[in-house]
């Protein structure tokens, strides 16, 4: 366990190198939380109902509050990490120790997340809670959704190491980062819950990834799920993670003969 | 840890190989492009690509203990070449064996044993002090904590890194770096180290301790090193033997001090006088310089023996002083370059 303690530790320093970013992101989403609160009041109130698409206006800012702790939680820098190394040629010098990039990558981020979710997660829970309503949804929610969002985190890092890997072909690879976050924010649900389009286009997200990263983790802890529906989707969750996996090793193996390691 | 290896000049005992390279070949696609916005257009829809031979037919063996010297001009190969030795390049054909391994085949098995430095890359986490980064290197290649304190301390005395550290590794200078980057390829004791311009933007004394610490190394503890530089400095100090490579291909292999027979074919003289000396002429002989005390020579060795010359000088002169010299080696390194 000492490398990924390593690695980690590793995610940790240089992590807290960047404080004052972290304070940006905190009030930057403490400011979207406030504007989404006016928003939707506003939204509740002229419809003169209690309850939209299934949600109360104190569920959905309990959806919000925990969409962007969750989004915290598995957000991961392996796209633009793996593309700038692959451009500058600099992946070499991680290729030329006996570590396992994608590997090492995740537990990076792991301390990286691991410091960032502690920052992160007391203010917008106490605000959230204090000013604007949040429910806690008892025990077991919380249990279910914690061990929910942990996968969440790694598929995130699966999914987002999977994109990543075209960049081995690929040599400008930012349209293809941008088109992509665009993309995760809406099918994951971050933005607002998937249970606000139309049927079609839900069945459509559940045969997708992104769900199970944001959304899902949430939905389990507003208690939409049950005990054995939240089982059901972890095992969901599982088996993306497998999938992707399986397809990152091979597709690993094919870029390690083409890679040209450029530059020196 | 001592003498595990075979010292370099264990001459009684047959030497294991430790690098075997045979027919290798590399080649790259890229794409050109003319200068211009409108080419720049041009390229996204029609891109012309070309192939280029980086590496071709290059074999050669290194044993184990030796310090082998590889050099050649810009673009000539010998970065690709370090680049497959380490298993990070997959070659276009031919194979390559190190210390018993396909370096690409079984890289991780492979890589725990080997050092690198590639040229300036940063080998450090670029954020955070260098130490931080030696912390994580002692997990990954499981250092006992006893011999990387032992290691890295001698490293810092003999490099005077000790406060360079401790210091953001982006607020370092460039030789600052380089210097860690060398604590990072030798923390772990590898057998087998490739320095791929090591000596890059390091000073004149650094140099000298970085080249001492690499023979001592090597002496102690058999370490295998590959180096290329653009310093002959470093090649005269540390190589007997070197490796030239020239467009992709191997034009030299051999000693050192061979290549300097093989192609040398001037020697010069400097000759002092106790007295004003009068006219010298001899066939093969170019003067150089000269006045009343002193005159320097360039013998054509094809022409005429060295001895001959300085026989010619005693007999009809008055000599106080011969000094003979060989040209410098960067002359002949140019002249191979060249062709
Ligand atoms: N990734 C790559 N893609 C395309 N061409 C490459 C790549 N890497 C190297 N080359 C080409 O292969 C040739 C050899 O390059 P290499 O870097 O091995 O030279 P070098 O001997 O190390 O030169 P230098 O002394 O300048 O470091 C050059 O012509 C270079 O343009
Ligand atoms: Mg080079």
């Amino acid at each position: 366990m000492s490398f990924e303690l390593g690695a980690a530790k590793l995610g940790i320093k240089e992590a807290a190198v960047w404080k004052f970013d972290m304070l940006v992101w905190i009030i930057i989403s403490l400011v979207s939380l406030g504007t989404y609160y006016l928003l939707w009041t506003a939204v509740y109130g002229f419809s003169g109902q209690g309850v939209i698409a299934g949600y109360s206006l104190r569920e959905l800012i309990t959806y919000f509050v925990l969409s962007e702790i969750v989004q915290t939680l598995t957000w991961t820098s392996i796209i633009m990490d793996l593309s700038q190394k692959i451009r500058r040629g600099t992946l070499i010098t991680q290729l030329a120790r006996p570590i396992n990039f994608l590997y090492y990558h995740f537990w990076m981020n792991f301390g990286s997340r691991g410091l960032q979710f502690l920052i992160y997660c007391i203010p917008m829970v106490l605000i959230g809670a204090l000013l604007f309503g949040m429910k806690f949804t008892g025990w077991t929610n919380l249990a279910l959704f914690s061990a929910s969002a942990g996968l969440a985190m790694v598929l995130n890092f699966a999914l987002s190491a999977f994109i990543a890997l075209g960049a081995f072909w690929l040599t400008s690879y930012h349209g293809i980062r941008w088109a992509y976050m665009g993309l995760f924010s809406i099918f994951s649900g971050f933005i607002f819950p998937l249970t606000f389009f139309p049927q079609f286009w839900q069945k459509v997200f559940s045969f997708l990834p992104f769900q199970y990263i944001i959304f899902v983790p949430v939905q389990t802890y507003l208690g939409k799920y049950g005990i054995f529906g939240a089982l059901g989707n972890m095992l969901i969750q599982i088996v993306w993670i497998i999938i992707l996996m399986t397809a990152i090793s091979f597709i690993w193996r094919r870029a390690m003969k083409s890679f040209t390691a450029p530059g020196g | 840890m001592l003498l595990i290896y075979p010292p370099a000049n264990n001459f009684g005992e047959a030497m294991a190989i430790a690098i075997e390279v045979r027919n290798l070949k590399k080649t790259f696609r890229t794409h050109t492009r003319e200068a211009g916005l409108l080419e720049a257009f041009k390229s996204l829809l029609f891109r012309k690509y070309k192939t280029v031979t980086a590496l071709d037919k290059v074999s050669f063996k290194a044993d184990e203990g030796e310090i082998l010297g590889l050099i050649g001009p810009n673009g000539a190969g010998k970065s690709t070449l370090i680049k497959a030795m380490c298993g990070t390049l997959f070659p276009t054909s031919g194979t390559i064996n190190c210390l018993g391994f396909e370096p690409w085949r079984q890289r991780i098995k492979y890589v725990k044993n080997i050092g690198v430095v590639f040229g300036p890359k940063p080998l450090l986490w670029w954020d955070i002090p260098a130490i931080d980064t030696f912390e994580f290197l002692r997990e990954v290649y499981e250092i006992p904590e006893k011999d990387f304190k032992k290691r890295l301390n001698r490293m810092i005395e003999i490099l005077g890194i000790e406060n360079v550290t401790k210091t953001p590794v982006r607020d370092l200078s460039l030789g600052e770096r380089m210097k860690c980057n060398l604590v990072c390829a030798l923390l772990h004791n590898p057998k087998l180290v490739f320095l791929d311009e090591p000596t890059i933007g390091v000073d004149i004394i650094a140099k000298e301790r970085i080249r001492k610490f690499i023979r001592d190394l090597n002496r102690e503890e058999g370490t295998t090193f590959v180096i290329t530089t653009h310093d002959m400095s470093d090649i005269e100090n540390l190589c007997k033997r070197i490796v030239i490579i020239n467009k992709g291909a191997i034009v030299y292999d051999g000693l050192l001090s061979k290549i300097k027979q093989k192609y040398i074919k001037t020697k010069h003289l400097n000759v002092k006088f106790s007295e004003p000396h009068k006219k010298f002429t001899l066939n093969g002989c170019k003067i150089e310089s000269e006045n009343e005390y002193e005159l320097t020579i360039e013998a054509n060795l094809k022409k005429i023996q060295i001895g001959d010359v300085t026989t010619y000088l005693l007999k009809n002169f008055k000599v106080a002083d011969i000094t003979i010299t060989d040209p410098p080696i960067e002359e002949v390194i140019k002249e191979i370059y060249k062709k």
